[in-house]
């Protein structure tokens, strides 16, 4: 039986995006098979060694600001999410979810849901790190980013810096995060996850 | 049957008319045997879950965190609604206009269970056929897409049918009709009408009512001036003005201004029970609106068994048979209303009779009950299709 791994990702390019895909390759060695869901922009090349990039055709794109563009891009992630598990797969076929950002964290956080199944979230950096402003929009992101993170079975932090913000701005206890800087300490916790959740099951 | 119905307004939150339409709609599906669950938004010292037989109402945060525009508010709350929706179960999703669509849509594809949406406005329509600022494209987009998501569309009248067609681009075969309902008021029956006009008018004196938003789109505008037209001839007649909004003002100088200020009385806003009995108590009620998707106020009056005056346009048009429950008069021309206004007043009989046939059709075409019926009629033409339907989930998740 395929053991499916769903990733959630607003960005596939730039540095968040290189993370994306390398972790993704790095899982799929293992011998998971991985699909990647992101906004379509662009395409970035059919399945590669087990890894399934599958872009989300986004139907809302006159938006007021980031939070309305990612929030009213979830009826199109989970229209892509529902081909995918009821039509290609086997919703029991999936073990993990994980999101990159924020923004990934609140897509595939109603996966989790939905399929209650673990969630991990990938932090290269807090809404603190990326803009010292007190705007109302970054507010409203820091809210999100603090609500899905807490929402996350584990949190793996990029930087040092993320890992000290991400306890001490939005206290998450220290023993759901952990720091990874290399697609390998990825794939390790993936797998630690899994045998966790699966021992929990049993 | 299981239907999970979404609106951001349920009483006690009452912000316009679809808290009542979803309260009395939800109400008498639960009484057919639907069972319901309402998601809306949360209010101060009311239970987080109601329970009233068929009927569940869970009240969601209506969220905490700053939000930088109305949009970026009404998407955070469906965030809360999708994830309280996660626990019930349904057969079908229906949501009411865009402000839940978010949740409508991301639960369509993820249960895949049918999605139907009841569109009371649509933004253009709102805003007058001007689709110009971010806010008001992003909400226009998102009636779109949600129109097209759908299943079936519900719409009160053929009007908002053309609207949705020619704003949306839906497909007419998609869209089906049902008028909103009305509830019959006891305390209809109960009113003592001799007290209730003379805190308003002589007993000489004829009682015209207009109940609405003091805005432009709903004429009353053109009611001061054939009022004002209609008193040059004949001053048996006071004018009783309910409602409040941006024109209140400036219409209340104007009356004053021309010497028959006493033959007007605004009330502003007032509450439920005093308006129920100034329906009951008028002669004739006039609604001369320029846009109107249904136009409630004017069955409200019917049900009383007032004969009503309305324009020939939107729901209003389709509300009245003219001359068997009132008369219609052409958008925004003050002859004609003030013409129409002088004939029923004019009239006792005529005005007796078609009140007494308004309240008859209102009763059989426009209860709660007869407007339940004719959408659990559509919930299960839609679960048919969709029992046949490969797009069904065949696994569910364990």
């Amino acid at each position: 039986m395929v053991h499916l791994i769903l990733v959630f990702t607003w960005h596939i390019n730039g540095v968040v995006g290189s993370q994306v895909q390398e972790d993704a390759e790095e899982i799929a060695k293992r011998g998971y098979e991985v699909i990647v869901l992101y906004p379509w922009h662009h395409d970035i090349g059919s399945k590669r060694r087990n890894v399934l990039y599958q872009p989300v055709a986004i139907s809302i794109k006159d938006n007021t600001n980031i939070v309305t563009s990612v929030i009213s891009a979830l009826g199109d992630f989970a229209r892509v999410l529902s081909r995918l598990i009821h039509e290609l797969y086997d919703p029991n076929q999936v073990k993990l979810i994980i999101s990159y950002e924020w923004s990934g964290a609140l897509l595939g956080f109603f996966a989790k849901e939905y399929l209650k199944r673990p969630m991990i979230t990938s932090v290269n950096s807090v809404e603190s790190m990326r803009t010292g402003e007190k705007s109302l929009l970054s507010l409203s992101v820091r809210g999100l980013e603090m609500r899905f993170l807490h929402a996350s079975d584990l949190i793996v932090a990029r930087t040092e810096e993320a890992i000290v913000r991400i306890l001490n701005e939005y206290r998450i206890p220290s023993d759901r995060v952990r720091l990874s800087s290399s697609p390998a300490r990825m794939a390790f916790i993936v797998e630690e996850v899994l045998r966790t959740f699966e021992s929990a099951n049993v | 049957m299981k239907v999970l119905m979404f609106s951001w307004e349920y009483p006690p939150r009452i912000i316009g008319g679809l808290a009542r339409h979803v309260y009395w709609l939800s109400k008498a599906l639960a009484r057919r045997g639907v069972e319901v669950t309402v998601i809306t938004l949360d209010y101060p010292e009311t239970p987080r879950v109601e329970h009233e037989r068929n009927l569940k109402i869970v009240r969601v945060s209506s969220y905490g965190y700053q939000s930088s525009d109305f949009a970026s508010w009404v998407h955070q709350f469906n965030l809360n609604m999708i994830e309280a929706a996660l626990e019930e179960d349904a057969s079908i999703i229906h949501v009411h206009d865009w402000l839940t669509a978010i949740a409508g849509i991301t639960l369509k594809h993820l249960l895949r269970r049918p999605l139907i949406a009841t569109f009371h406005s649509t933004e253009r329509g709102r805003r007058q056929g001007s689709i110009v600022e971010a806010m008001q494209s992003h909400i226009h987009a998102i009636e779109w897409w949600l129109a097209y998501e759908s299943w079936r569309i519900i719409v009160c009248s053929n009007y908002m049918k053309y609207e949705l067609r020619n704003s949306l681009g839906v497909p007419e075969d998609k869209i089906a009709v049902i008028p909103n309902g009305i509830h019959l008021v006891e305390v209809l029956h109960a009113v003592d009408v001799h007290q209730v006009r003379r805190r308003y008018a002589e007993d000489w004196e004829k009682l015209v009512l207009f109940v609405g938003r003091m805005v432009y789109e709903k004429g009353v505008h053109v009611l001061v001036d054939a009022a004002l037209s209609l008193l040059s001839r004949s001053q048996d007649v006071k004018f009783v003005i309910v409602g409040e909004g941006p024109m209140r003002k400036e219409l209340m100088d104007k009356a004053y201004r021309s010497g028959f200020g006493h033959k007007f009385y605004f009330t502003g806003f007032i509450e439920d029970l005093e308006l129920y009995e100034l329906y009951r108590s008028c002669d004739v009620a006039v609604f001369p609106s320029l846009y109107e998707p249904f136009g409630i106020v004017a069955l409200e009056a019917l049900m009383a068994g007032k004969p009503v005056i309305v324009s020939d346009v939107g729901g209003l048009s389709e509300i009245v048979i003219n001359g068997v429950n009132g008369l219609k008069v052409p958008p925004g021309d003050v002859h004609a209303l003030s013409s129409a206004i002088e004939y029923l007043i004019g009239n006792p009989e005529v005005m007796r009779a078609m009140g007494e046939n308004g309240a008859k059709i209102a009763r059989e075409v426009y209860s709660w009950d007869t407007i339940a019926e004719k959408t659990l009629n559509l919930y299960l033409q839609v679960l048919q299709e969709y029992e046949n339907n490969p797009w069904k989930p065949k696994k569910s998740v364990k």
